[in-house]
């Protein structure tokens, strides 16, 4: 497998002088990925020209993570919602499953999460993990291109 | 927690839907850290799980009417409301499209209308970078553009 492109000129996080912290990161080198219902991509990202919020933050799991969650449930939607913390028919209420990768995270500024970006809600935790236990980071905008990600839909 | 039927039940008893569209305290919700999207409120959440159940639990309450009297006041109404009615129609009629909308709005009073009103405000909308607009070269008029464009994918007909 190719190894991901950024270091810490793209990712000055990279360089923290905690091991832990660029240790975490570094994990993301080889992608990142996060998941939405197909209405909320219809809604919100669609034909959008980047992905990520007003303040240049994009929250993303770790894309290993989701692969090996998407390879065990084989297709069962269910299974998907449970390990990533959804409630039951959380996506087929809402259309579907989409899926985006993120080529190349550690590109686009790779971080730890502050918790102060705007779309941290009331279960953030600090250290990296979301409430349910799924390693997360956060990155700058992504432009919404073929050649920075790629979107799979999932009924 | 509250749920999102009985946020809007206590939505309608106070005569505020405009609010609870708007998703104004206290009926405003958190979206999902993933959906990176800086919007007033999850209109993919709040419609389903409110407007529809009620139309599905509480029939007598007659919400398809008062949806879309609220849809018609907000449109007329100032360019934050025309921008969240523009919103609700446009996933409304995407659920209408795909038989999942519990039920229909009339397109034929509603689109001209929204049509109408968009073109009066286009400059306004232009220069006007909050929500989706924000980064966007004309503001929340591209998000406009954006809406009519799915529209017209998915449907064979926009909003302009």
């Amino acid at each position: 497998m190719e190894k991901g492109l950024g270091d810490a000129t793209t990712s000055p996080w990279l360089n923290d002088r905690r091991v832990g912290v660029r240790l975490h990161l570094e994990e993301f080198r080889n992608g990142a990925s996060y998941v939405l219902t197909k209405d909320q991509y219809n809604a919100f990202i669609r034909n959008k020209s980047v992905l990520g919020r007003e303040d240049n933050s994009l929250y993303i799991a770790r894309k290993d993570f989701v692969d090996k969650i998407f390879h065990e449930a084989k297709g069962n939607i269910e299974i998907i919602e449970k390990r990533l913390g959804f409630s039951k028919g959380w996506f087929s209420q809402g259309g579907g499953l989409v899926r985006v990768d993120i080529k190349n995270p550690l590109l686009h500024n790779i971080r730890m999460p502050s918790g102060l970006e705007k779309g941290a809600n009331e279960f953030f935790r600090p250290g990296g993990y979301t409430s349910g236990g799924v390693p997360e980071a956060v990155i700058d905008n992504v432009p919404n291109t073929g050649e920075n990600r790629s979107i799979t839909f999932i009924k | 927690m509250v749920s999102i039927i009985d946020l809007a039940m206590d939505a309608l008893a106070k005569n505020e839907l405009d609010k609870f569209l708007r998703g104004d305290k206290p009926y405003d919700i958190k979206l999902n850290q993933w959906v990176a999207a800086n919007v007033p409120t999850d209109w993919t959440v709040i419609i389903p799980q409110g407007i529809y159940e009620i139309y599905k639990q509480k029939p007598d309450i007659c919400i398809e009417r008062i949806f879309e009297d609220t849809i018609i006041k907000m449109i007329c109404d100032n360019l934050v409301n025309l921008y969240v009615a523009l919103n609700v129609v446009y996933n409304q009629l995407l659920w209408e499209h795909d038989h999942r909308a519990a039920f229909r709005i009339n397109r034929k009073k509603i689109i001209p209308l929204l049509t109408k009103k968009l073109y009066e405000k286009q400059k306004v909308l232009e220069n006007d970078f909050r929500w989706l607009g924000s980064g966007e070269p004309k503001g929340l008029w591209s998000e406009v553009m954006r809406i009519d464009s799915i529209l017209k994918d998915e449907i064979g007909h926009g909003v302009l």
